[in-house]
């Protein structure tokens, strides 16, 4: 259930269709101290993201609706300083990119994606 | 000297149906759902093993470590598919302490699971029948229909003709697993009951497998969908789990041990394999029988069930049955003898059936079964898992950490 309260660690919003992603993301962020809020398209992210104190959004570039780049530029619109990561399997440079403040590649170790999260966090450059 | 190995969790499916589920999202739930359960991504695990045994025959699938290395976060790890017919599952354990016995890692995911009915959640009995028979050897197949009920009906004619048992002794088995079940929201038959006189009465759905021999339709286990999955680590891995070692319990003794595939010429009432593999158990947990209260042993058919109920000592060999009847293997009887259900009425998905023992064992040893079904001083438990026609045996011996 959304809540607008502030929780003590940061709130991350994980976007991605693919459920067992989905998944193992929530289990990797939250055993890193992370809370963290599961949508499953970007439409649903959206509204998270408008209901939630969100510190940080990690999409993936493929969803069904929305690609994760457009999601992320409506993002900006709604709350332009939370930063937006997007993940992809793709292994070119993503059309509109630039509205989101970092990029991984699927398939990346987790210690690559929870040092991409701990920098954006802290307001520095994702690489 | 072996390293002290714990279960540190424990998921399975509902036994059924699994209807539009497909095997890579199987082996991704088996994998995610056991992770979720100690709050860690799969990430955090070194090494992995996958028992089934119906996934070329009845999916068109195989390399099934290939899926587990698909979830995210298990790609370039060792994992390896296990193959021992109904004993599958209980192998992909024991291949995951093998690893952690030799150093490859601290923290070892082993999953089963098998997907015996369509999309629809409908089997087909004649396939079904042809392919397990495949789990017999070639000369003892011919003119039998349904291979293993069959062979199973002969050990059970044999069992009853050698040790003097009855029908009714028998059937006291899958009465009460029935009974169990009821209480296990996981079990397949949870809403189905039986009385001794169905058990016995040919009627309706309950008549004689194969002319001439005892064997009725439920002394038989399910044809069941399902998955199951547990997490083993040594100390050290629960330490990078994060995971206290009083929430585990220790696999303190494990064994393997496989007889000829033939029946004939040798006992399958008192399967020599099963007997070596249990007592080897015991030994390396320094524990007996009588120090067991919970157990879950394969009765694939009842008959297996009264000799599980005796490679598990306790009892002697042809009084397995009467253990039932005379109300000791009830769950304040002497010793919870599948307190689940077992694969009579939680279900047999033959894969996952060896994990799901050694979990339901593992849940019973921290209080964790539904408050029916919880044995009250749970001790050490026993379990023993078997593929083919008393065949391949895997047994363990679990225990609360000191």
């Amino acid at each position: 259930m959304a809540s607008s309260s502030k929780p003590q660690r940061p709130l991350l919003l994980c976007i991605d269709d693919d459920q067992v992603a989905l998944r193992v993301r929530k289990l990797l962020l939250n055993s890193a101290g992370y809370e963290v809020l599961s949508a499953s398209s970007g439409e649903a992210g959206l509204d998270m993201l408008a209901e939630n104190a969100v510190d940080l959004v990690i999409a993936d570039h493929f969803l069904d609706a929305k690609s994760g780049t457009e999601i992320a530029r409506e993002m900006k619109e709604l709350k332009p300083d939370v930063p937006v990561l997007i993940f992809s399997a793709a292994a070119e440079k993503l059309d509109g990119l630039e509205f989101a403040d970092g990029f991984v590649p699927k398939g990346e170790a987790p210690d690559e994606l929870l040092g991409v999260v701990a920098r954006l966090l802290k307001g520095q450059p994702a690489s | 000297m072996n390293k002290p190995v714990y279960i540190a969790a424990y998921n399975q499916s509902k036994f059924g149906k699994l209807m539009e589920m497909t095997v890579p999202q199987i082996i991704a739930n088996a994998v995610t759902g056991v992770c979720e359960q100690v709050k860690a991504p799969p990430a955090s695990i070194d090494v992995g093993s996958v028992g089934s045994a119906c996934n070329f025959t009845l999916n068109k699938q195989g390399l099934l470590s290939g899926l587990v290395a698909t979830v995210p976060g298990m790609a370039a790890k060792p994992i390896e598919s296990c193959e021992n017919a109904c004993a599958s599952g209980g192998q992909a354990i024991l291949s995951v302490i093998y690893k952690l016995q030799s150093g490859v890692g601290d923290v070892g995911v082993a999953v089963g699971y098998e997907k015996m009915r369509d999309n629809e959640g409908k089997m087909d009995g004649k396939l079904i029948g042809e392919v397990l028979g495949y789990y017999s050897h070639p000369d003892e197949r011919a003119g039998k229909v349904f291979v293993f009920p069959h062979l199973f009906a002969e050990i059970m004619q044999c069992y009853m003709q050698v040790y003097g048992a009855s029908e009714g002794d028998l059937a006291q088995i899958a009465v009460n697993e029935y009974q169990n079940a009821k209480y296990n929201p996981l079990a397949q038959m949870n809403k189905v009951q039986i009385t001794l006189d169905q058990a016995l009465k040919i009627e309706g759905i309950n008549r004689y497998v194969v002319d001439g021999l005892p064997l009725k339709t439920y002394d038989c286990s399910q044809i069941t969908d399902g998955y199951a999955a547990v997490i083993v680590a040594t100390e050290e891995g629960l330490k990078k789990l994060g995971v206290a070692k009083a929430d585990c319990v220790e696999i303190a003794g494990y064994a393997q041990a496989t007889d000829p595939l033939q029946k004939e010429g040798r006992n399958t009432l008192v399967p020599t394999g099963a007997y070596t593999a249990m007592k080897k158990a015991y030994a390396m947990a320094g524990a007996k029988p009588d120090d067991v209260n919970v157990a879950e042993i394969h009765d694939c058919f009842t008959v297996a069930g009264a000799i599980g109920t005796e490679v598990i000592g306790k009892a002697a060999p042809g009084k397995g049955a009467r253990y039932w009847v005379d109300g000791k293997a009830a769950v304040d009887g002497e010793c919870a003898i599948n307190s689940s259900g077992g694969l009579i009425a939680k279900g047999h998905p033959v894969g996952a059936t060896g994990v799901s023992m050694i979990g339901w064992s593992f849940l019973q040893l921290k209080g964790k079964a539904p408050k029916e079904l919880q044995r009250k001083d749970p001790k050490l438990a026993a379990t023993f898992n078997i593929g083919g026609a008393m065949c391949a045996s895997v047994c363990t011996v679990l225990r609360n950490p000191a």
